[in-house]
This record gives structure tokens, C-alpha cells and sequence, in this order.
């Protein structure tokens, strides 16, 4: 039995959707009160509904509320928390924020800054790791400044090759270089990117190995020195390096390979003297090859996987950790069993490109059942715009094996019900049942390369909506507002993906791709 | 007894048959095909379950102006009756002789790569549309010359806006 003393009185939710609502469960379910910030935009969501107190802190703008630091630790002071959880994305790999709760009497729960300094600007962390033995992707350890340095370094490593900012992480600030011609403008784009992105227009290069798979190691340490690596994540299911789908183990994983990963994952961890919940991303190709990619010093996104199939609570280690508590494990108590899959449901229009899409959320309903555990920021009202990540709502699938994640994950999606907001759930429903998605044979490459939707395949649903709007008339005749006289009927098993009727085809038909 | 409705859903138009059943269902007939409909209200809101040829799905119903507003998974339609013996609403507009390319999403424009005059091809890039921190290539759908570029270096755009009006033709090839 573990210690059941909770690690802090109360702890403040620096964040907003379903990360906060993850970190506000998971201090509750260690007795922990929690207390939680919103935007003027976020005042009926759930992270704010389940956390003990509330504070608004601006208008919708993130630069005016979730990325506020004084407005944060205003509400910190005032309700007497003792400890932040960044969550991921906002100020959870800012340095200059983790200081500031410190300085504030605050314990930051995340790593040491100067861990995240040292991983956050890649350039450094090329540097440490290259000197720690830890296997680097072919480029530059120092700044790339113009364009004929850039020059010179493609010609040794060859085409293609990326553009990355030092800075940067989670897709943002690369750019993709075919051949000379393209680099300046490329240079000139990234550095950009970079710049409004960071605020640090530092870049490098880097060779774009391909095809390789994005496999990274879970991690977490605590201030006793003990570090326990969690096996990995195969994540490379992504669009403009944006996850899209991960999972966990990594279909094509050798327990030999594994070992390896995780001994240069713990590497990389001693060479910054990493503290908490941490990932060290990989690119693995020709089989049993790997390269440090980069180490993203926060919980992540895709961290529920990793903990369905070692059966960890990720969270509620992380508070035990930034309160001085041991983790609850060694290495040797946990072993991996199951499997299992996360899907991103993001508001991207999977039928043009993945374009934002924006809107009312005029009815939701998630899904439930055998194996699966939804982590959503999704409520009834909530109008999706632009001022944040796209990212609604993530559907974690468990089975005793893949094909039994897999297959719960389609019947979870086929449940997914959302009114008035297109999303990519459409692309997912696609991809799971992709038979190289199905035979585990992907890359990073794998979905730009693939057309599985189009414009022609959006369902046209003017039918059902003439047919819905007739019903309504016809109950409801001629005078507004009228209820509707109720009617019973069995209530078939629904699937909301309906395709344009072909001749005789009933206008319900599933959706269906093979 | 049967009862026809003319209806104009968004830019399309259908013709839907009404039929009364006698347990209290509804048969419709739609382009020649039966379809058996029950519509129950779930609770007191705009939420239907529409029970479509025994398959049920949640649509939104509600009372706009003239006509019912339609949610059908993401798509929302404005229904309105149109006027026995009024001329048919087109399924769609004759083409015309240019398009306008508009903003896929609200953001800032980075970069402009065409000016009026310019020939494109389909999928050449027009310009860089930053939202949400990321870069993003807005391509020409079709061939044809760039009659006018709507946008400058930074403008704020909305989703919608237009940014650029193409001239359709094969001049610029593929």
C-alpha cells in the first residue's frame, strides 16, 4: 500500500482543458484541493466545474490570462496554494516561470529550471547529449547564422535537411530543405517562425533522416536520485509533426532496442539532472537505429498510454516528487501489459487538409465503455475559436493486446457525438482501419503521403437534414415554438458518420472504408 | 394522407413527401425512396433524436425566422418552405469566370508570393497565413492569373476573408 498522506494541502492548475481537468482529478484523487484559473472564455469548463476554487484571471487572449505569471501567482498568493502544475504547452517549459513560483515560495511541479534551460534550448542539449554518449541526428551543435554556413553544412550531411529553431519544440519553428535554392528563404521563414514563436530566432540544421519512426521514453525522477524510464510511445502517426495518434509499446519494438532506449534515455536525464515527469523523443530508423530528437522537459499530451500499460498514475507521481516524496515504484516493481492507443480529436477538418475549424459545440457526448478513458475539455456551449490548440479531447483505447485497442478505439469514435463543430474524428475512424496502420508498418511521413480524405468524401447530409427539418414541420406544423409531440422508438445502435446516399443504400449507412 | 413540402436547405433544394403513419411514425419519401422517420425531443432543448430508417442520430432543431435551424454532425443548414410554383433554387451557381481564394482561418499574413498579373498553376503557393503560431501556405486551387491580391504583409484576416481573386484558365498549365 502506498503513502495515503496527501503531498500538498493545495495545488493551482496553471492551465486550461483537458490537462487541467487531468491535473485537477488527479490531485483530488490524492486528497489534494485544487484550484484553477480561466480565461473569460473558459468560465463554464470543466477544469474549472471540478477544481475546488476558481479565480478569473483576463480576457481569452493567453497572453492576457494563462500566460499572465503575475496574474498566476496573484491567484496563488490569494488562495494559498502551495505548489503549480504547468500542465503542458502555456508556461510549462518556461524557465523564467518556474523561477518565479520558486522565488514566490511556490514549488514549481516540473522540473529544475536549469534543467529546462539546458533541454529547452536544442543547441545546448545537442552539446550535453553529444558529450553524454547519447546518440544525435547528423547537423550543427552551434547556431546556423546565414545562409552560405548553412550552405556548407548541407553539403557535408547532404540533402534533404531541416531548418530547426533552437528554441523550438513540438513541430514549431522547422522547416523542411530539398535543395540549395530553397535554404534562404527557408532560413529567412524559420528564423521568423522563431522569432514570434520564442522570441529567439537562433536556428540549426539538422539532417532529415527518413523514413523513421518517432518513438520516445517516458520518464520520471525524484529528488532521491531515482529514475525509472517507462518503456515507450510509437507517436509516429503525426501531420506537420503534430501527434495525431500514439500508442503504446511501439509495434515494431525489439526488447533489445527497448533497453537500449531507455539506458540512453536515463542518460540523457543524469546529463541535465532531471527531476519529474520527463520525455526523451527519438527518431528510430533502419530497424534498430535511434537518434536523440528531443526531450520535452513536462508532462505530455499522449501520457495516458504509458499509463494504462504500466498502470502508474503519472500526476500523482509528479506531486509526490515536487513535494520531496520518493516515487512509489522502483523499475523492477512495474511491468508493461496491454496495449494501448490515444487519438487526438482536434478541431481540424479532416476533408480539407485539416484546416482550423471553429464553432459551437451545440451537443456533445463522449464515449464510454470496456477500455476506454476519455480525457476532454468538451462541454455543452463551449465555443471553439482560435485563441488556443485545437486539441479537444483525447480517446484512450486499452486491450490485452493491439487488435482489441484497435478495435475499441473504432467503437469509442463510432460513439464520439459532437453538434455543430467539425473535427478529425473522421481522419481517425480512417486511419485505424489503414491496413498498414493495422500491420504497424508507418512512419512520420506516413499520413502527409496518404490521402485518406478528401473534399468528395465529406458526407453530404442535406438529405437527412430535409428529412429531420420535414419531421419537425410536420410535428410542430406551421406555428413557432411549438414542442414537438414526443414519439417513441427503439433507438438502434447510431453511427454519426453518415455517407451520401448511392441508389438504394439506406441514407444511414455507416461509415465505411476499406 | 400524403402532403408535399418544397424545401430549401441552404443553396440545395429537395422535394419531401409526408406521410402519416398510423402507430404515430412518419413516411417520408424523398428523390422516390421511402423513408420511415420518428423524431423524438430529448428533453426540453433543440436536441432530436431523428430515428432515420430505424437508425438513430442526434440532430439540433430550432426555430429561425421563416424557417428551422438543422445540425446534422457538423453541418448546419437554414430550412425554410419554399412557395408552391416559386422558381427552383439552383444546386449550384453557374460558373464564373474567377474565384477568389479566402482565408481558411482567422490569422496574420507573413508573406505574399504573387501579384496581379501573375500566372499559377493549381497548388502553387500565394501566401503564408500564420495562426496559432504555425505557418501556413495557402496554394491556388485551380490555374489561372492572379487578378487581385486582397491582403498585404501583416494584415489581420478573419476566416472567410478574401485574399486573393484568380482569373480561371489553363494559362498557367496542370
Amino acid at each position: 500500500m502506498t503513502d495515503v498522506s496527501p503531498p500538498f494541502r493545495k495545488v493551482l492548475v496553471a492551465n486550461r482543458g483537458e490537462i487541467a481537468l487531468r491535473v485537477v482529478r488527479g490531485c483530488r484523487d490524492l486528497g489534494v484541493e485544487s484550484v484553477a484559473i480561466c480565461s473569460e472564455a473558459d468560465q463554464a469548463a470543466p477544469h474549472v466545474r471540478y477544481a475546488d476554487e476558481s479565480y478569473t484571471i483576463g480576457p481569452a487572449e493567453a497572453s492576457e490570462s494563462y500566460l499572465a505569471i503575475e496574474k498566476i501567482l496573484d491567484v496563488a498568493r490569494r488562495s494559498q496554494a502551495e505548489a503549480v502544475h504547468p500542465g503542458y504547452g502555456f508556461l510549462a517549459e518556461n524557465a523564467e516561470f518556474a523561477r518565479a513560483c520558486t522565488d514566490a515560495g511556490l514549488v514549481f511541479i516540473g522540473p529544475p529550471p536549469a534543467a529546462m534551460e539546458k533541454m529547452g534550448s536544442k543547441l545546448e542539449a545537442r552539446r550535453t547529449l553529444q558529450a553524454a554518449g547519447v546518440p544525435l541526428i547528423p547537423g550543427t551543435v552551434e547556431p546556423v547564422r546565414d545562409p552560405s554556413e548553412a550552405e556548407r553544412v548541407a553539403r557535408e550531411i547532404g540533402y534533404p535537411l531541416l531548418i530547426k529553431a533552437s528554441a523550438g519544440g513540438g513541430g514549431k519553428g522547422i522547416r523542411e530543405v530539398n535543395d540549395a535554392e530553397e535554404l534562404p528563404r527557408a532560413i529567412a521563414n524559420a528564423q521568423q517562425e522563431a522569432r514570434a514563436a520564442f522570441g529567439d530566432d537562433a536556428i540549426y540544421v539538422e539532417k532529415l533522416l527518413r523514413p523513421v519512426r518517432h518513438i520516445e521514453v517516458q520518464l520520471i525522477a525524484d529528488h532521491q536520485g531515482q529514475i525509472v524510464t517507462l518503456g515507450e510511445r510509437e507517436c509516429s502517426i503525426q501531420r506537420r509533426r503534430q501527434k495525431l495518434i500514439e500508442e503504446a509499446p511501439a509495434p515494431t519494438m525489439t526488447p533489445e532496442l527497448r533497453m537500449r532506449m531507455r539506458e540512453a534515455a536515463r542518460k540523457v536525464a543524469e546529463a541535465c539532472d532531471y527531476v519529474n515527469a520527463g520525455t526523451v523523443e527519438c527518431l528510430v530508423y533502419d530497424d534498430d537505429q535511434f537518434a536523440f530528437l528531443e526531450m520535452n522537459t513536462r508532462l505530455q499530451v499522449e501520457h495516458p498510454v504509458t499509463e494504462m500499460v504500466w498502470r502508474v498514475d503519472l500526476v500523482a507521481e509528479q506531486l509526490r516528487v515536487a513535494a520531496g516524496q520518493p516515487l512509489t515504484f522502483t523499475e523492477d516493481d512495474l511491468t508493461m501489459r496491454g496495449w494501448a492507443i490515444e487519438c487526438r480529436v482536434a478541431a481540424e477538418d479532416p476533408y480539407q487538409g485539416f484546416l482550423p475549424s471553429t464553432g459551437t459545440v451545440h451537443h456533445y457526448r463522449e464515449p464510454a465503455g470496456p477500455g476506454i478513458r476519455v480525457d476532454s475539455g468538451l462541454y455543452d456551449g463551449m465555443i471553439v475559436g482560435v485563441h488556443y490548440d485545437p486539441l479537444l479531447a483525447k480517446i484512450i483505447a486499452r486491450g490485452l493486446d493491439r487488435e482489441q485497442a484497435r478495435r475499441r478505439m473504432l467503437r469509442a469514435l463510432s460513439e464520439f457525438r459532437l453538434l455543430g463543430l467539425q473535427t478529425n474524428v473522421p481522419f481517425h475512424i480512417a486511419m485505424l482501419q489503414d491496413p498498414n496502420f493495422v500491420a504497424g508498418a508507418i512512419d512520420t511521413d506516413y499520413v502527409e503521403r496518404t490521402v485518406h480524405l478528401t473534399i468528395d468524401d465529406r458526407p453530404d447530409h442535406t438529405d437527412i437534414a430535409a428529412l429531420a427539418a420535414a419531421s419537425f414541420l410536420q410535428r410542430n406544423g406551421a406555428s413557432a415554438g411549438t414542442p414537438g409531440r414526443d414519439q417513441g422508438g427503439p433507438a438502434a445502435a447510431p453511427d454519426p458518420w453518415v455517407q451520401r446516399s448511392r441508389g438504394q443504400q439506406g441514407l444511414m449507412a455507416g461509415w465505411r472504408r476499406n | 394522407m400524403a402532403k408535399k413540402l418544397a424545401l430549401a436547405i441552404g443553396q440545395a433544394a429537395r422535394e419531401v413527401e409526408v406521410r402519416e403513419i398510423d402507430d404515430g411514425s412518419l413516411m417520408l419519401v424523398l428523390d422516390g425512396i421511402e423513408h420511415s422517420v420518428d423524431l423524438k425531443r430529448i428533453g426540453e432543448g433543440p436536441l432530436y433524436e431523428l430515428i432515420l430508417d430505424h437508425h438513430a442520430t442526434e440532430v439540433l432543431l430550432q426555430r429561425e425566422g421563416q424557417g428551422v435551424r438543422t445540425i446534422v454532425g457538423a453541418d448546419s443548414f437554414l430550412v425554410t418552405k419554399r412557395r408552391a410554383g416559386a422558381g427552383g433554387i439552383g444546386d449550384e451557381e453557374a460558373q464564373e469566370g474567377e474565384l477568389t481564394v479566402q482565408s481558411p482561418m482567422t490569422g496574420v499574413v507573413v508573406e505574399v508570393l504573387v501579384q496581379a498579373g501573375d500566372v499559377v498553376a493549381k497548388r502553387d503557393s500565394l501566401l503564408v497565413v500564420q495562426a496559432m503560431k504555425m505557418n501556413n501556405e495557402i496554394r491556388s486551387p485551380t490555374a489561372g492569373t492572379v487578378k487581385t491580391v486582397h491582403v498585404a504583409v501583416d494584415a489581420n484576416v478573419d476566416q472567410g476573408a478574401p485574399l486573393v481573386t484568380i482569373e480561371l484558365g489553363n494559362a498557367g498549365a496542370n
